[in-house]
This record gives structure tokens, C-alpha cells and sequence, in this order.
């Protein structure tokens, strides 16, 4: 219970940092910051996907309407990330995990497995934000390298989030 | 277990798919270019899903339509053996040459529907042939079963014809081979049925009746069967208003031929000078 009361916070925590990073990081054109695959990513496994997919949908909504991103881009392209959460983790960590609902960490399956798991779920993000935030109109080698600066600069910034989203990292 | 589990499946594709939408539907009506993006997408994909089904349903009716064409063959067969029996009896020996699209005043382009609505009450279509076959603007749309449409503008290779179903076109039309003529229109409803109207109330009216083309436009040639007369009615006391119920389903419609009065150019400055 105390976990859960914890993750809530520190997920709600991370939103707040989310929207200001939105609002206040001059990235440039070619890099994209976003903690909210990871955050979707490492919501506990007793979160059934329907609900995951709910708490997206509005952590999303709340970046998009808190930035000064288009409505709705986050939202869509966090969906995703949410149906295919069990599915990565199932690939990653094994059946085991989602049998026992058991939470991943580094400490547990090492810091390969975890940043391989997590920067699956944030290409599935990226790859959507970037579609639909060029809507046809980029060339593709903008898109590509957009998508892979992005990708890299996400992971590292994943290390720190999953480092302090996951359980058994915090005890 | 395993039903269970198709039932959290599809809910799990239900909620993704409904939140997914409204997150696009939103994303959409914020910006201008997402949304010309989404509607370029869906008109491209329907296109798709059209021109497939269309291509199954042409696939499945060759054989009616072959049917069809076969009957056609075999009445202009007989026309051929009529009229070369009559230039015997009249002393014709040979038809003065011509082009073979032409016939009489009339020249003849056979044309594919690459599009047509059919469920507004402006409907048009969009023909395959344009300028580089010799289409015209104001060129008629027929088939062997009645009239069509118009052409109402031109590009190389593609005409757009308003359709006879649509609220801003008439044909002058005769009730019979010899009857009253007067204007047909579509009824605005139907998709098979008009309305033939100005028939003097002293006309005979006898249901089932054959309609045809009077030939008094310069747009199309006489004689083309339209459909058949159904119920009259008397309006203002003074002219029948006739159901026609047509022979053309233009839900099947596929292929047309373009007609053009070789002489309307003429007729139109001959009127226009008076």
C-alpha cells in the first residue's frame, strides 16, 4: 500500500517535471525530451492495461494542455506504449514477472535488459509522436535523425526515471 | 480461461481504440495541418476501399454483363440486316463515308465511369475521356438504356458530367413514338424513377408506355428509350405530370458513351443572333 501511495506521488511528481520540461528546455528542432513512456512503462504490473491505458491517456492530455504541444499528441502517442507494456515486458523480463506481478529493476535483471526494455517503449513513443507531429510534411531523414536523438538522449534520461520509479531501486 | 481472456483482450482493444481516437479527433481539431493530414488520409483510404469493391462488384457482374452485350449484338445485327434490306429496296448502294465515331449529326465516344455519386441531389460522375479524345463541354451522356447526364467541364483526359439525378437537369422527352413531348426531370427521391411533366390534359395516358429522347436539343438524338410511364396526374387542371420509372439503374452504371451534336455550335449562334 505504502509502495503505491509512493509511486502515485513520485509518478505525479514526474508529470509536474514533465510539463516543465516542456515549457522550459530549448531543445532545438532535432531532440525530443519525455519521461512519459517510462513513467507508462514502469507503472506497477498489478495495474491492469485498461487502467494503464486510462492513466496514459490523461497524463498525456494534462502534458498537452499544460505545454504548449499540440492536444492531444502526447495522449496518442502514449497509448500505445500502454497496450504494449506487458507485451515488452513479457519479451524482456519473461512470464514469470507478469505471473507474479512482480516489478522490474535494475538490480534485478541488470541494467541491459532494463534500458533495452525501455527504450523499446520509447520508440513505440517517438515513433508515433514524430508521425503525427510532422503529419506527412518532413522529409524521412529529418524524421530519422529527429528519431534517433531523440531516442538516445530519452535513454539516458530513462536510467535516472526507471532508477526512481522502480521498487526495489528505492529501498 | 482461455474465453476469459478474449474478453479482456477486446475490451483492452475497445478502451485503446476509443481513447486512441479521441486523443486523434482532438489532436485533429487543434490543428490545421493534422487535420488536412487526417482527412487526406481517410479520403485516400476510402478511395482504396471503394475502387476495390467496386472492382469485386464488376468482377462478379462480367456475366450478366456479357449477357447483355451479346443481346445488344444481336439487335444491331438485325438493325444491319434491315437497313441493308431497305438501301436494297431504295437503291443505296453504299453509306457516304464518315468517321467511325460519327453517325448522323452525331459523333459517338465511348467512355468508363471513373467516379460518380449518386446519393445527394446534386449528383454528377467523372468520366475517363476529356479534350485529347475530342470530349466538349455540353456533350450529352447516354447509354442504350436513356440519358445520363451532361458534360459540364473538361480536362485532358477526365470530363465531369452533372448526372441526369440531380435537380438542375431536364430532357426533352416523348411520351412515345408519337405522343406529347415535354420535359423530364428526376423526382429528387427515387433512384429509378422522373417525372415527365407539361402533357396536355386531353393526351392518352397508358401506363407502361415507353418514353424516349424527343430530339429537340441539341444535345441529344431522338429516340433513345428512357424508362416507362407509370401513374399520371393532373396538375393545376391543366397538364399531366407522368411517373416515369427508368430503364438505366445508375447504381450499376459503369460504361457510357459521350454524344455530341456536330451542329449544335451552329444552332446556339443561329439563336444567339436572334
Amino acid at each position: 500500500m505504502r509502495m503505491n501511495q509512493n509511486f502515485g506521488l513520485l509518478y505525479v511528481l514526474m508529470l509536474l517535471c514533465q510539463i516543465a520540461l516542456c515549457n522550459y528546455s530549448p531543445l532545438g528542432p532535432y531532440i525530443m525530451l519525455s519521461m512519459l513512456p517510462v513513467m507508462v512503462f514502469c507503472i506497477p504490473l498489478k495495474v491492469s492495461t485498461p487502467l494503464c491505458m486510462i492513466i496514459a491517456f490523461f497524463s498525456g492530455l494534462s502534458v498537452d494542455w499544460l505545454s504548449e504541444g499540440l492536444i492531444g499528441i502526447n495522449a496518442a502517442a502514449l497509448l500505445p506504449v500502454a497496450l504494449a507494456r506487458k507485451g515488452i515486458i513479457r519479451i524482456f523480463f519473461g512470464e514469470d514477472l507478469l505471473s507474479r506481478n512482480d516489478s522490474f529493476s535494475f538490480g534485478k535483471f541488470g541494467a541491459l535488459k532494463v534500458s533495452a526494455a525501455v527504450s523499446t517503449a520509447i520508440a513505440v513513443f517517438l515513433a508515433i509522436y514524430i508521425i503525427l507531429d510532422g503529419a506527412g510534411t518532413r522529409p524521412i531523414w529529418y524524421n530519422l535523425t529527429y528519431f534517433g536523438l531523440s531516442l538516445v538522449c530519452n535513454w539516458l534520461l530513462s536510467l535516472l526515471v526507471t532508477h526512481i520509479l522502480t521498487p526495489d531501486d528505492r529501498k | 480461461m482461455r474465453r476469459s481472456n478474449i474478453i479482456y483482450h477486446i475490451i483492452n482493444a475497445v478502451i485503446f481504440i476509443a481513447l486512441e481516437l479521441t486523443a486523434l479527433s482532438m489532436l485533429s481539431n487543434n490543428s490545421e495541418l493534422q487535420n488536412s493530414w487526417f482527412s487526406n488520409g481517410s479520403q485516400t483510404f476510402m478511395k482504396n476501399i471503394w475502387g476495390f469493391s467496386q472492382n469485386v462488384n464488376q468482377y462478379f457482374s462480367l456475366k450478366k454483363r456479357n449477357d447483355e452485350l451479346a443481346l445488344d449484338n444481336h439487335e444491331l445485327r438485325v438493325r444491319v440486316a434491315q437497313l441493308e434490306a431497305a438501301m436494297a429496296d431504295s437503291h443505296v448502294s453504299e453509306i457516304p463515308e464518315q468517321s467511325k465515331e460519327m453517325a448522323g449529326k452525331f459523333r459517338y465516344i465511348p467512355a468508363t465511369i471513373a467516379k460518380i455519386s449518386n446519393n445527394t441531389h446534386h449528383n454528377y460522375m467523372i468520366l475517363d475521356k476529356g479534350t485529347a479524345e475530342g470530349v466538349v463541354k455540353g456533350a450529352g451522356v447516354i447509354t442504350g438504356k436513356g440519358v445520363i447526364g451532361v458534360i459540364d467541364a473538361v480536362s485532358e483526359h477526365h470530363s465531369y458530367a452533372r448526372s441526369f439525378k440531380n435537380h438542375e437537369m431536364s430532357v426533352s422527352s416523348r411520351l412515345g413514338k408519337d405522343g406529347f413531348i415535354g420535359p423530364m426531370s428526376w423526382d429528387g427521391r427515387s433512384s429509378s424513377r422522373a417525372i415527365l411533366k407539361e402533357i396536355p390534359h386531353h393526351a392518352e395516358v397508358t401506363p407502361g408506355d415507353t418514353v424516349y429522347t424527343s430530339g429537340f436539343s441539341t444535345i441529344f438524338p431522338a429516340d433513345i428509350p428512357i424508362g416507362t410511364a407509370g401513374e399520371a396526374e393532373i396538375v393545376n387542371g391543366s397538364t399531366y405530370e407522368i411517373e416515369v420509372i427508368l430503364f438505366e439503374d445508375f447504381g450499376k452504371l459503369k460504361y457510357v458513351t459521350i454524344v455530341e451534336n456536330i451542329g449544335r455550335k451552329e444552332i446556339e449562334e443561329l439563336e444567339d443572333e436572334i
